[in-house]
């Protein structure tokens, strides 16, 4: 009788170590080192020097274009290099939960959206927010400019609109049905990509004010976005995440991390050409006029209302309505501590 | 005989539904014991408790998938076996169009599914067309198969009585297809529970139509493990109410003379 019990000890421990292995991956590869390209680590930088610099990856949650326009800005200037990091940038696509990932330990950083980190941290995730890059939430809906809708609501009550894609599982779908209701209009799936949109003059579409639509644009079909800010839900999109865990362990490479994040933000603010061109060489889908266009008319999310903040940060404000909103919305079951959902790290 | 009909009954649902039992009761202690996060795994209890709470939302579910799932099971046996039947009258037909059969088989859904948005309406309709698409092939080469097995002695025999092509098929080849036949509706049950719920995560509707495909998204989404789960296994009961629904029919047709359905 003990035999088969101590055989399936030794498995479980087997599945257990190699799951360990597995979790570990993101810190153990931290500590890795890998050499730092000559002429950018010894330039200048608080951790740079001659140490060598420290591999880490940070996993997106969708395909290269300019809503990650800052993290390429900072790899391609040799920011994260100068921070004695080296960053490896890993595209994601649709299905891709990067909190899971950094909640197991598989990468140390990823982006994610504050409802999925709020939700995520009830379910014993232990992510850490470090930096939100759009202060004010692009999330929109796009109709054609002549279906003579005039505003969100129109979209869902007006009986003008017959079809709208939107992505099922994400909050805000949620905050459109209690506010305006899915009675009048069909509500399908989001595909990712507009070959519905374009063919139907009487369907909306859920995008990001600056991209979606200037692809639309370009094959055509003028369009007219109403953001679902407007409407009062303003989440912070496209935020940084690490793990609690990694964040204690190694709090210079993630101060390090934000820091040459922001500068890159920075840069990609001031001038987004040459990162754009070094976009479309990691696989970005739209072209690069077309991203010099979306660069320029994220600008106002990316810097935000309150002029006051540096890039990136967070206020408590804004996570607790969150917070507050999502309960009520019912996609959370209780309202948590939201001071350890983030942290802001200032600059020097 | 109604008795040990029962006996056999029995006899047959106690194994799996102890090995049931036993590997749910491991999985709740496995998870009281060693507390994994709850976004990695949890209990069987949890699973029940959530499904409970939610029970009109994942019955609307179950209710909107069983009726695309019913309507696309429908409509590849009709077709299945049409085209089973129209494929073996002619040996140039056959060679002509069953290579196209194929294609049926190896189409992504994922990319055709939102040019059925586009042509029919999403939710139940689009979801339907999935259903069957998926299920079909089985049932053409399954009564392809079965009347080309018939043995070519009792073909030549009805013909010697002179019999005409429409009673060759009605009095021989079809009967004697219907084990082959029923074999291919089989699979194509549970293909179609299969087609339905993924179809729905391309072509589904998020609002009345919504169906359990919608449901498995937006829990995987949002991490809600139990209702992942509750929604799985309610697929998984459609499928064995689908091939459950098959044998019967199987039982039906042939236990008056085929093998399979004789008691052992």
């Amino acid at each position: 009788m003990i035999k088969p019990i101590v055989r399936g000890t030794a498995w479980i421990a087997l599945l257990l170590s190699v799951a360990a292995g597995a979790c570990g991956k993101g810190g153990k590869k931290s500590e890795e080192s890998t050499a730092t390209p000559a002429g950018s680590a010894g330039s200048a930088g608080s951790a740079g020097g001659s140490r060598p610099a420290v591999a880490v990856a940070l996993q997106l949650n969708w395909t290269p274009e300019p809503e990650f326009g800052g993290f390429y800005a900072a790899a391609h200037d040799h920011l994260y290099e100068r921070e004695g990091l080296a960053v490896s940038i890993q595209a994601g696509g649709a299905g891709v939960q990067t909190w899971k990932m950094v909640a197991t330990g598989a990468v140390p950083f990823a982006i994610a959206e504050a409802g999925e980190i709020l939700r995520a941290r009830l379910k014993d995730a232990d992510l850490v927010a470090l930096y939100a890059v759009y202060q004010t939430s692009p999330q929109a809906l796009m109709v054609h400019r002549d279906s003579g809708v005039t505003s969100l609501g129109e979209i869902f009550t007006s009986g003008k609109i017959k079809r709208v894609a939107l992505e099922s599982g994400l909050p805000y779908v949620k905050f459109l049905q209690k506010r305006y209701g899915f009675d009048k209009v069909e509500v399908v799936q989001h595909g990712g990509n507009l070959t519905l949109f374009l063919n139907d003059p009487t369907m909306a579409q859920q995008c990001f004010a600056f991209a979606e639509p200037l692809s639309a644009k370009e094959k055509g079909v003028e369009v007219s976005v109403f953001p679902t800010a407007d409407a009062g839900f303003n989440p912070y999109l496209a935020v940084v995440i690490t793990s609690g865990k990694y964040l204690a362990d190694h709090r210079a490479e993630v101060e390090a991390f934000v820091r040459a994040t922001r500068a890159g933000w920075k840069a990609y603010l001031d001038d987004p050409r040459s990162t754009n061109e070094y976009l479309k060489t990691q696989q970005a889908t739209m072209t690069v006029p077309a991203m010099n266009a979306a660069a320029d008319l994220q600008k106002p999310y990316v810097v935000g209302d309150d002029k006051t903040g540096y890039l990136g940060s967070m206020s408590e404000v804004r996570w607790k309505t969150l917070a507050d909103q999502l309960h009520e919305l019912g996609e959370i079951d209780q309202v948590p501590d939201v001071t350890k959902a983030f942290v802001n790290i200032e600059s020097k | 005989m109604t008795a040990r009909r029962v006996r056999d009954f029995a006899a047959r649902l106690v194994p799996p539904l102890c090995a049931a039992v036993a590997l749910l009761g491991l999985w709740e202690l496995w998870v009281q014991w060693t507390h994994p996060p709850r976004f990695l795994l949890c209990a069987p209890s949890e699973i029940v408790r959530d499904a409970m709470a939610r029970a009109g939302e994942l019955a609307a579910a179950t209710w909107n998938t069983a009726v695309a799932v019913v309507w696309g099971f429908a409509l590849s046996a009709v077709v299945g076996i049409a085209v089973g039947v129209l494929l073996s009258s002619s040996r140039l037909l056959e060679r002509a169009l069953y290579p196209f059969t194929v294609i049926l088989q190896t189409v992504p859904l994922v990319a055709i599914a939102p040019m059925l948005v586009i042509w029919l309406h999403a939710g139940v309709s689009a979801v339907s067309v999935c259903a069957f698409i998926v299920s079909l092939f089985p049932v053409i080469t399954n009564t392809l198969s079965g009347i080309r097995s018939i043995p070519h002695p009792q073909v030549e025999l009805f013909w010697l009585y002179g019999a005409r092509p429409w009673a060759v098929l009605t009095k021989l080849k079809l009967p004697g297809a219907v084990p082959s036949i029923m074999a291919g509706l089989r699979i194509a049950a549970g293909l179609a529970v299969i087609g339905a719920v993924v179809g729905e995560f391309v072509a589904g509707e998020l609002g009345a139509e919504r169906g359990l495909g919608i449901v498995v998204v937006v829990a995987a989404k949002q991490g809600e493990l139990p209702m992942l789960f509750a929604a799985v296994a309610l697929a998984s009961v459609l499928g064995i109410a689908m091939v459950g629904a098959v044998n019967v029919a199987a039982y039906v047709l042939m236990y008056r003379w085929h093998v399979s359905e004789r008691p052992d």
